[in-house]
């Protein structure tokens, strides 16, 4: 997974399932998937709706509010391309919408705390890939 | 519906243990296949006893017949996941329950730290379907969702670092009297204190320890128990709840529900009450499962833990003396397999000098996304 971008860290593997969500962040959209059933959110790309067991479903774009639920800090260093960042920060979000994720804060260096209410921001590093942080609200 | 006792009432009748650490000279199969043989000789039967084989961590299945020339009539093969630890024990009891076999050996090889594993960056494969998806953000490894677990707990309980230390320094006093133990050297709560940082707030010495090693039981009837050398150890009680739901993210209950589940069951099926324990086994990945171990299995209230443990309750000598052979933190990660065997040690009255006194009944307890628990006796009721 290391690219030859340019980007040192790693990228997402890009699939049938995801390329819809990850074409939503390169237009600045945070996209979820909906069960069409029973309207249960999910950020997993599942095909089946783990609510219901649905396979009808369409994206949603998210509102990018949430809530900061936990955060750790690495202070060893399991990826070279982050390397120059060490110790940074992890944040799990819980969205407004329901489902959770991991990401980083616009600043990785400093442990929000747990509660703040962030919203999210969108941060091209290579020209397929933008990912998704978060900054507070 | 519970079940209220388990047919042939399944006992270990032998268990086995390879020396843990640094053992380059043996892949998983060598390691197994050892203690195995260990397991063996302590129950007094023979390979062409066994009907039954389970294996974990251990990479082929068929590899391990062919080597050992066995034929069983049960055979299954588990994910090299601490989780399975019980599962594997679940199994075999099932198998013995049910008839579907006579003699099960369970084995566990691990060659983890000769091979390098390090549970974070590319490799990494925990989590629902591995970690991958969260590289990109630097997320990787079973001890930072732990950090992020312990965050959580400390920002709703007021849970601290130095409640940690205690369950360290705690399970490190007890490895300082197994020879088996890797780490033997006692540390204070300033040395947890003072050490560095691996996925803040957890420390060094909040993680278990990865090394080479290999664990193998024996599991048989009562009926075919009284052929066997030593007197056996009878599974009581064994019950498996699951919270693989949103398992992709650390879970707002800690597993509370399931560990609840498996509590409102496992008592009944074993007979007994959680006061009448003598000693407990706690999975010990990292110091605050075993607080959510604590919490969601009853011994305190939600929220409750960090303070519990600091009273000294889980030391030789405590109330609930726990991972008396220093567990995963202080004796050697083999994910779960050895604080089974300690358990049945412990019983036994094997254990020198951190034996507990009229060990009688002792609860194994993990917490994951598969919780599962075991109650062990002296006596079959």
């Amino acid at each position: 997974m290391i690219p030859s971008t340019g980007h040192a860290k790693p990228l997402p593997v890009i699939d049938r399932h995801n390329r819809t969500y990850w074409e939503g962040t390169r237009e600045h959209e945070l996209r979820l998937l909906a069960c069409d059933d029973c309207n249960h959110i999910r950020y997993q790309t599942f095909s089946t709706c783990p609510h219901c067991g649905s396979d009808r479903r369409h994206w949603i774009c998210a509102s990018g509010n949430g809530t900061v639920w936990s955060w750790t800090r690495f202070h060893k260093t399991y990826f070279p391309g982050f390397a120059t960042d060490m110790p940074y920060v992890v944040v799990v979000i819980e969205l407004d919408e329901g489902p959770k994720l991991f990401a980083n804060m616009v600043d990785m260096r400093v442990p929000p705390k747990i509660g703040t209410r962030v919203k999210a921001v969108f941060e091209a590093v290579t020209d397929d890939v933008t990912l998704v942080k978060f900054k507070p609200a | 519906m519970s079940i209220t006792s388990l047919a042939g009432r399944p006992a270990i009748v032998g268990v086995g243990t390879t020396p843990y650490g640094r053992l380059p000279e043996y892949d998983q199969y060598d390691l197994g296949a050892w203690a195995l043989k260990e397991a063996l000789s302590d129950s007094g039967l023979a390979l062409g006893d066994l009907d039954g084989l389970i294996v974990s961590r251990i990479g082929d299945y068929q590899r391990f017949g062919e080597m050992l020339g066995i034929n069983p009539r049960f055979t299954a093969q588990l994910p090299g996941q601490g989780r399975m630890a019980g599962i594997a024990i679940q199994q075999a009891a099932m198998a013995i329950a049910t008839g579907m076999a006579s003699v099960v050996a369970i084995v566990y090889g691990n060659n983890g730290r000769s091979s390098h594993d390090r549970y974070g960056g590319e490799g990494d494969q925990y989590g629902s379907g591995g970690a991958g998806q969260w590289f990109p953000y630097g997320m990787t490894s079973p001890g930072a969702l732990h950090a992020m677990l312990f965050e959580r707990h400390s920002a709703l309980y007021g849970t601290t670092s130095a409640q940690l230390a205690e369950i360290a320094v705690t399970f490190r006093q007890h490895a300082s009297l197994n020879p088996q133990a890797v780490m033997r050297d006692p540390i204070s709560i300033e040395t947890h204190q003072n050490s560095r940082f691996i996925c803040e707030p957890l420390h060094l010495f909040d993680y278990c320890l990865i090394n080479d090693g290999g664990v193998a039981l024996i599991i048989t009837s009562q009926d075919r128990a009284k052929d066997c050398r030593k007197k056996p150890v009878y599974i009581r009680g064994v019950e498996q709840a699951t919270a693989l739901a949103d398992s992709s993210m650390p879970p707002d209950d800690f597993w509370r529900k399931p560990m609840q589940s498996i509590s409102k069951r496992i008592y009944k099926q074993a007979d007994c009450s959680r006061d009448e324990l003598n000693a407990l086994m706690i999975y010990d990945n990292f110091t605050p499962t075993v607080l959510f171990s604590l919490e969601g299995y009853g011994f305190c209230p939600i929220g409750e833990s960090g303070p519990w443990v600091k009273e000294g309750h889980l030391r030789l000598g405590g109330r609930f003396p726990a991972n008396t052979s220093g567990g995963h933190l202080s004796e050697s990660y083999m994910q779960g397999w050895a604080l089974n065997v300690e358990a049945v040690r412990q019983i036994r009255g094997e254990c020198g000098d951190r034996q507990v006194e009229n060990a009688e009944l002792i609860q194994y307890m993990a917490a994951a996304p598969i919780c599962t628990s075991i109650i062990y006796g002296v006596l079959p009721r």
